[in-house]
């Protein structure tokens, strides 16, 4: 066991905004913690990087107390962090030597990374024949986007043992998420050890195995994402027919989830059901053209968790 | 976490230093303060030197002498060997001094002047001159013979009673009075020291002296505090807190602060030296003497050494560290750069009473003089230590010693905000809400018992 968080419990006043938190990675991947706004994710990414001090509980690296100073790790924080009107080299290269990179390996892995993720027109001004060489850039200069990428560069500069990505997608155009999730996998095939906190649920199951909702400090669901699926059971069902069908899912009495062109989606009690009525669609000479039985979405389930505790409070 | 855990700020320093080092406005007023000291005084040396006394034509055909005090002095030949030698002199006997000058005043077309030399009862000679007010005399030829003949007359009247120079020195010397009190009862009682008051170039001198210390700490305190509220307000402390623990962070940038502040100071000194050297290549000794003495006003630094200018460097250090520390609490109290402001109230508030300690000092000194007891106590407070001390002591209106003591003052109230500082900063650098008041800090560092909040 790599990475285990016990029991841990921050409050500020009576006000307990981590209660008894515990999970554990027990080999490289990427593990999710998923909350709604407040429920207390980024405290405890704080704890566990050693930023905050934790009331109790505790964080251990391979059985040991972690100490992120004496660490590798590396962070993208989910509000990006980035000096407005310094140059970006000095800070990738502030940050590097915060993390014990040497100035030289520093530079060779920002080359790398500028490449890879093509910011290099930020990072070295180009000097175009007759004309004055470009000022470098400033992080005020550049799109969020690109703030972003040099966010990413400096969590990877030091080629961290663990990673933690607080919403690492969130603001990213389609093609820079692509390249985003690719740089994620690869670092993923390294035998790295990821916590990743996102709200977006179809980027969480694409990365994770293990998941922990947080509510308000608590959590309130945890486990292998598939396990917790299964325990659902196969209770929707797509389906989509040339003809209307309207009379059929009447006689069945099933409740519409949503309605759209690509077809309805209905909450069935399980496969049998699911069976009679596909038996009562052909029998009715109905045209299916889609018909998928599956679990309910980590969307759904986190909705169900997270959003039923909402409505209690 | 290690609240005291100080690996890091090395880094913290040297990225902090370096970026202010490359800040336009460093520099910029960095070169605009060295082409200052090293122009400025050459400029001066040379307009001063370029003056060149014009020289006096001298008109005046002959003094008369009218000796009252019958000194064996030989009048005739007072301006021998000098540039006034075609001035005649006269000793008259005919008429009297007042008879002449009653004729005198009425003359227009006569370049003569007159001159008594009388002794008065409370002993001393009297040299009274007359001039034609209607004739065409300049004053400043007046001037001139007036002077050479009381050169002339000084000299022969030490002559006429036959001691030397050195016994005339030393008779010469200042007689130093002191007036004992006594009460009722025959016993001596001491008098309050008199409070003299200052001209207005010391008065200058001094209130310069406090605005040069106000303008250091609050440059280097904006410049902490704006330095954390950037780094709170666009989340960068996030990533600096894996690898430095708050008080390494603010340990860094207040070095850095005090560093460029040194700088800043220390090639401000290597300019003037750079002036000096060049002035001494350019210009004769005489004329860069003429020139500083034509600076009345730096008179007033009387306390002027290398010990008390050491005090003075160590004390506005220490007064930057104490309100550096403040300005970075401050700072940290607030969550955007636009609540700095009000976050900095508690802050410019004791910064504005402790300068403003100083500048009473100074206009009470201007009006009339403080007594010294009172500059002391002012000087103790430590808020106002690093105004009032430097400025006070430079000019000789503190003693080492209560120097030292408001140092040693201001030191332990800077030990203890900083021990304050760290009980609360962690919290404080995470704090993301409306602004910090003082009583949430004191409730952060658990003085006061209360709620605390995210």
């Amino acid at each position: 066991m790599s990475l285990e968080v016990k029991e841990l419990v921050k409050s500020y006043g009576d006000k307990t905004v981590v209660d008894h938190l515990s999970f554990s990675l027990k080999e490289p991947g990427v593990y999710a913690l998923l909350g709604t706004n407040g429920a207390g994710k980024t405290t405890s990414i704080r704890m566990i990087l050693g930023m905050l001090a934790k009331d109790s509980g505790e964080v251990l690296w391979k059985g040991k107390p972690m100490d992120s100073m004496n660490m590798n790790i590396g962070y993208l924080a989910e509000e990006r962090g980035l000096y407005p009107k310094y140059e970006l080299m000095d800070q990738l290269l502030y940050f590097a030597k915060l993390k014990g990179v040497a100035k030289d390996v520093a530079k060779e892995r920002i080359a790398y990374w500028a490449k890879r993720l093509e910011v290099e027109e930020y990072l070295y001004p180009k000097q175009t024949k007759g004309k004055k060489k470009e000022k470098p850039k400033m992080a005020d200069q550049l799109s969020k986007g690109n703030q972003q990428k040099i966010q990413l560069m400096a969590a990877l500069i030091s080629e961290p043992e663990i990673l933690i990505l607080d919403e690492p997608l969130s603001g990213l155009d389609p093609v820079n998420t692509d390249l985003f999730k690719e740089i994620i996998r690869e670092e993923i095939a390294k035998g790295k050890y990821l916590i990743m906190s996102s709200h977006q649920m179809a980027t969480i199951e694409e990365f994770c195995k293990d998941i922990t909702i947080l509510n308000r400090g608590k959590v309130v669901l945890q486990g292998d994402l598939n396990e917790i699926k299964k325990s659902y059971g196969r209770v929707n069902l797509f389906i989509k027919c040339d003809e209307e069908f309207d009379d059929v899912i009447a006689k069945h009495g099933l409740e519409v989830l949503n309605d759209t062109p690509d077809g309805k989606q209905l909450k069935v009690t399980g496969e049998e059901q699911a069976k009679h009525f596909l038996k009562d669609l052909l029998a009715a000479d109905k045209t299916v053209v889609r018909f998928e039985l599956r679990e309910p979405s980590l969307h759904e389930i986190f909705v169900e968790k997270a959003g039923a505790q909402h409505e209690e409070e | 976490m290690k609240k005291n855990d100080y690996r890091g700020w090395q880094e913290v320093f040297r990225f902090s230093f370096m970026q202010g080092v490359k800040q336009k406005s460093f520099t910029g007023f960095l070169i605009f303060m060295c082409v200052l000291l090293i122009l400025g005084p050459i400029a001066l040396t040379f307009f001063q030197s370029g003056k060149e006394p014009e020289e006096t034509k001298v008109t005046v055909q002959k003094l008369y002498i009218f000796d009252e005090v019958n000194l064996a002095i030989d009048y005739e030949n007072a301006f021998e060997g000098t540039d006034l030698s075609d001035v005649d002199v006269e000793v008259r006997s005919d008429i009297t001094y007042e008879e002449y000058k009653t004729n005198i005043e009425e003359l227009e077309d006569t370049k003569d002047l007159g001159v008594q030399i009388g002794y008065e009862d409370l002993g001393y000679f009297q040299l009274n001159f007359v001039r034609p007010a209607k004739a065409d005399l300049s004053d400043e030829e007046c001037d001139m013979v007036i002077d050479t003949f009381v050169t002339f007359f000084e000299e022969a009247k030490r002559k006429a009673i036959d001691v030397t120079e050195e016994q005339m020195a030393f008779i010469n010397q200042a007689v130093n009075t002191e007036v004992l009190f006594t009460d009722e009862s025959g016993a001596i009682i001491e008098e309050e020291e008199a409070a003299e008051g200052i001209s207005m170039d010391e008065y200058f001198i001094l209130l310069g002296g406090i605005m040069v210390c106000l303008m250091i700490i609050t440059l280097n305190g904006s410049s902490v505090a704006n330095a954390i509220v950037t780094e709170k307000s666009t989340r960068v402390v996030e990533y600096l807190m894996i690898n430095v623990r708050p008080m390494a962070l603010i340990v860094g940038k207040i070095l850095s602060c005090i560093c460029l502040t040194l700088i800043q100071f220390g090639v401000m000194g290597v300019s003037y030296l750079i002036s000096t050297v060049i002035q001494k290549a350019l210009f004769s000794q005489e004329q860069i003497d003429a020139t500083m003495d034509s600076m009345s006003a730096l008179q007033a630094f009387q306390g002027l050494n290398v010990v008390n200018i050491i005090l003075c460097i160590l004390i506005i250090l220490m007064g930057i560290l104490f309100f550096s520390i403040l300005a970075g609490l401050a700072g940290a109290s607030v969550s955007k750069m636009e609540e700095l402001a009000e976050g900095m109230k508690v802050y410019q508030m004791v910064q504005v009473i402790g300068s403003y300690i100083g500048i009473g000092i100074c206009i009470m000194e201007m009006m009339g003089g403080v007594n010294p007891l009172i500059i002391n106590i002012c000087g103790l407070i430590p808020i106002s230590t690093p105004f009032i001390v430097p400025a006070m002591l430079l000019t000789g209106r503190m003693t080492v010693m209560v120097a030292l003591i408001g140092f040693v003052l201001l030191t332990l109230l800077t030990v203890l905000l900083y021990i304050f500082a760290a009980r609360v900063y962690e919290s404080m650098i995470f704090y993301n809400g409306k602004v910090l008041k003082l009583k949430d800090i004191l409730t952060i560092s658990g003085v006061r018992s209360g709620k605390g909040g995210k």
